[in-house]
Formats: C-alpha cells, structure tokens, sequence
C-alpha cells in the first residue's frame, strides 16, 4: 500500500505498510521502556521507507509526539507516574536542552558518537546481565 | 515492653531496640514497618494469569532475625528443626526465592503482622489475550477478602516491590538475657520513607509485644518521591539528568535511553515509575520542535499523522505490557534496544554515512534557507 504526498512541490511515496508496522513495534518498545522513539522512527523513514532527510526531521517529531502523549497518559491513569520525579527530570532535560547545543559547537558529533556507542553497549551488557561486566 | 533510644530517626540512622521478655524466653523476630508511606504494587502472576494491585503496599517494610533461632517446621505431625542461619543462606543464593515458603520455614511469618493490617484492598483481574489487545489488563474479578489471601497476596507483592530477600529480612543477633530484657541495633537505609513507623517484638506466635512507634524525618534536600517510594537527596537525579540529557542532546538521540537504567539500577525505583515519570518529560521539547517546524513548513501532515496513528496505537499497549513484565526482562528488552541503538550509531560514525548524511545535511540546510524566505516573502505581501 503505497502513499503519495507532496513536500515543497516535490511528489514523494512511501510504503504505509512498513511504516504502519515499524511505527507500531518502535512505539511498543518505547512506551514499554519509557524513552523516546525518535533514533529509530528517523533510520525507520530514511533507511527502510527510503525518504530523504529533510521529508523525515519534522514529521516523524510529529509521529513520536502521538507516542510520547497517548503513553504519558496511560502511565499517568496506570498510576506510575512519580510527579515530584516527573518534574525533577524535566528541570533537567529542558536545561540540556540549552547547554547541549552551546558545547554541541565545540565537540565532534562523530566522537560524541563513537563515546555514547562505547557507552550504550556497556549498559547493554550489564542490564543483559553479561558475567564479568564490572 | 519496648523500648527504642529516640522518637525521631533520619535515614541511615541506627535505632537502638530494647525491651523486656517475659522471662526465661527469647525475641526471635522484629518487625519494622513504614505505616505511613504506601506505593502502589502490582504483579501478574504467570501460573494462572491473574494481576495482583494494591495501592497499600508499605514503602519500607523489615523483619529482623535472631541468627540463633532453630526454625521448627511441621512436616504431617512430625517436626523438623532446622538453623535459621540455613533456611536464610538457601533462599538468598536463590534468585527464584519465595516469599511465601522462606516465611513459612524460617517461622517468620509469625513475625508478619503489620501489612496484612495495612492493606484493606487488592484488586484481581483474570488477563487474557483478547482482554489484553482492547488495552485492558483483564476481566475484573472481585478484590480479595479472605484473610488467608489477603496475607499471602501482601507478602508477593512486597517480594515483587523489594525483590532482593536481604532487603526484607536481616540476620541478627538478638542478645536476650535469662530475665528476659533484650537489645538489638538497626541501621535504617538512607533511602527510608519518612513519617510514621512500628516495631514489634516476637517471641512466638502467641507472645508479641505491642508496637511501639517512631517516625522518619527526611528534610531538604532529601526528598520523598511519593510514587517511587524512595527518599534520596534531590540534586542527585537532577545531576543525573541534566549531564545524561546533555550527553542525549550531542549523541542526538533522547536522554531516556541511558537515564532509565540508571534509575533503576542506582535508585532502585521500580521500573514501571521509571517509565511512567521518565517518558512525559521529552512533551515539551518534542511540542516545542513541532511549532518550530510547522512555523517553516517542514512537517508534512499526511505522512507523520499516518505514521503517528500508528505509534499512538503502540504507545497505549506499551505501558500496559510494562505492568506484565518483571524486571528483569524489562532489562532484557532495554538491553537489546540499547545493543541495536549502539549498532545504529556505529553505523553513523562510518565514512560512507558521513559523507552520505554531508549531501543531506546541505540539502536541508537549502530547504530551510528556501522555507525562511518564503517566509519572509509571504510576510512582507500581507
């Protein structure tokens, strides 16, 4: 099932199927887990859906933001929601939100990246409970 | 009688029991329970499928063991004897532990009075799979009632919210003299919920003392986060966040990811709180990302509505399956998210997606600069 749409005069398809079904797991896996889809639903339009970049950088914010609202909700109505914690956490998302930019200018994203891979599989390994990890 | 050196403790403080047993007989349990301080706790239990909620599960909850105590336990008339010191080391090494049976073979559940009293509710419901795909977490069947099951269901769930046996039941020498007067020390976590607490004093089933009462004080900038059920300094999870969100922000994926965890594995918060506290805080920056976009007409409805139904739909069964699942296969689930995560900025470090992501970088840089002044243009006309 395709779908045509037109972005800035340009006339773009893209399979729903795919985007139906990735959409749906991706937002499984992350109201499961409690974090945001968007590194995934990014590689999901451009790699899998074969969208270029600039279709993709709004509107699958737009996309993640549906998961993001419906999940908060149900945590909320669920009773897990820890506002006091809610409120500490987003003091501190919204701060990084200016820093990250201002010291984004002084590193390379390539070595930021290469650092949080190191740090990703590390904490990969230890909740996969891997023995030997410290 | 019971006595403790203070009415007022902090976390971390050690309280001093002393008392007087009838003579000749020997404390062998004490029970710490935080009264006051309640979190909600559920389970499914996978046997039959049922889900287990209280809303009245108390946030500290403790029994003290006299390690000289030989357990008796009746097995069809005849009884056994056994050290406490046996039962205790068996069921530790045990990731499997049962609440239910260690109570059972270390006679401590004569020591488990207070939260049976505690809990007035708790709510059953059957899950079936048919139940589960309309997002409901089962059939509801009616709360428990039974003494019997009250008791047994309480003890689960605060297996399920403390999980480790060595933070529900401690090893201790309980020093009782032939008059019957005794002494015991213990150290409350820097984490114990503040305001009302009970001690109580066992020797067996039929000679208790009666509970004697203290309170917790957590003041500034030690806080109680209500849900989490923990107490811990308040700058601490704010550092956390910020220097994890900073780091989110330049690796240009979400704090979540790597905040989570941390949660849970240096707070020990209960993974669902986590989840449920964690996930609304990315609203406003996603919220704010969406007008920024819209404002330059980068966002085409169409496709991220589409798409966003979709997701919509997937974020209202998550949360229900993160009730279904224990801790450690929501570990498993993050683990493998976080293995494909690190795979996917691997891929992104490698030579052939700079330069691939360089030509769409200046794409969109072109796309942006075009929207501006189209803009600006249609601005300067009205």
């Amino acid at each position: 099932m395709k779908m045509t749409f037109e972005f800035w005069g340009e006339k773009f398809q893209a399979n729903m199927i795919i985007g139906a079904l990735g959409g749906f797991i991706i937002a499984v896996a992350s109201s499961l887990g409690g974090f945001g889809g968007g590194p995934f639903v990014v590689p999901l339009m451009t790699v899998i859906m074969g969208l270029p970049i600039y279709v993709v950088v709004g509107s699958s914010l737009l996309a993640i933001f549906f998961n993001t609202l419906m999940a908060s909700s149900r945590f909320y109505f669920f009773g897990q929601t820890d506002l006091l914690l809610f409120v500490v956490m987003a003091v501190g998302a919204v701060s990084a939100g200016f820093i990250g930019p201002r010291i984004a200018k002084r590193l390379s994203p390539i070595w930021v990246k290469r650092v949080a891979v190191i740090g990703c599989t590390y904490l990969a390994l230890k909740l996969l409970n891997v023995p030997f990890i410290p | 009688m019971l006595r403790l050196d203070k009415e007022v403790y902090k976390g971390g403080e050690t309280i001093k029991i002393t008392g007087q047993a009838p003579p000749g007989m020997k404390v062998n349990f004490i029970e710490i329970t935080a009264v006051d301080a309640k979190v909600q706790v559920s389970r499914l239990d996978r046997k039959d499928f049922k889900f287990y909620l209280s809303k009245e599960i108390p946030a500290f909850y403790h029994i003290i063991i006299n390690e000289d105590y030989i357990a008796k336990i009746d097995k069809n008339g005849t009884i056994e004897e056994k050290p406490v010191k046996e039962v205790y080391n068996k069921w530790k090494a045990d990731k499997k532990w049962r609440i239910g049976e260690f109570l059972k073979e270390t006679n401590a559940d004569m020591a488990f009075v207070t939260p049976p009293k505690l809990v007035s509710e708790i709510k059953v419901w059957k899950t079936t799979v048919s139940r589960a795909i309309v997002g409901s977490r089962g059939e509801p069947l009616p709360a428990l009632t039974d003494k019997k099951d009250v008791r047994r269901e309480t003890a689960r769930l605060i297996q399920t919210r403390f999980r480790n046996l060595p933070r529900i039941f401690t090893l201790k020498q309980i020093k009782t003299q032939d008059d019957g007067s005794f002494e015991v020390t213990f150290t409350l976590p820097d984490n114990a919920p503040p305001r009302s607490y009970t001690v109580l004093a066992v020797v067996n089933k039929e000679v208790k003392s009666d509970p004697v009462k203290f309170s917790v004080d957590v003041s500034f900038p030690k806080v109680y986060f209500p849900v989490a059920g923990t107490s811990t300094n308040i700058f601490g999870p704010f550092i956390l966040a910020l220097a994890i969100c900073t780091f989110g922000v330049l690796m240009g994926a979400g704090g979540g990811f790597i905040l989570n965890p941390l949660l849970i594995l240096i707070y020990k918060i209960p993974h669902g709180v986590v989840a449920g506290s964690v996930m609304p805080t990315v609203l406003f920056s996603q919220a704010s990302g969406i007008y920024n976009y819209s404002k330059i007409g980068f966002i085409n409805w169409k496709l991220g509505l589409s798409v966003g139904i979709f997701m919509a739909l997937g974020g209202f069964f998550g949360p229900l399956l993160n009730q279904f699942v224990t801790l450690d296969e929501y570990k498993f689930v993050f683990g493998v998210v976080l293995l494909i995560l690190a795979a996917l900025m691997l891929w992104q470090t490698t030579p052939g997606y700079i330069e691939k992501s360089k030509k769409e970088k200046a794409i969109l840089e072109e796309y942006k600069r075009r929207a501006a002044a189209a803009k600006a243009a249609k601005e300067q006309k009205s």
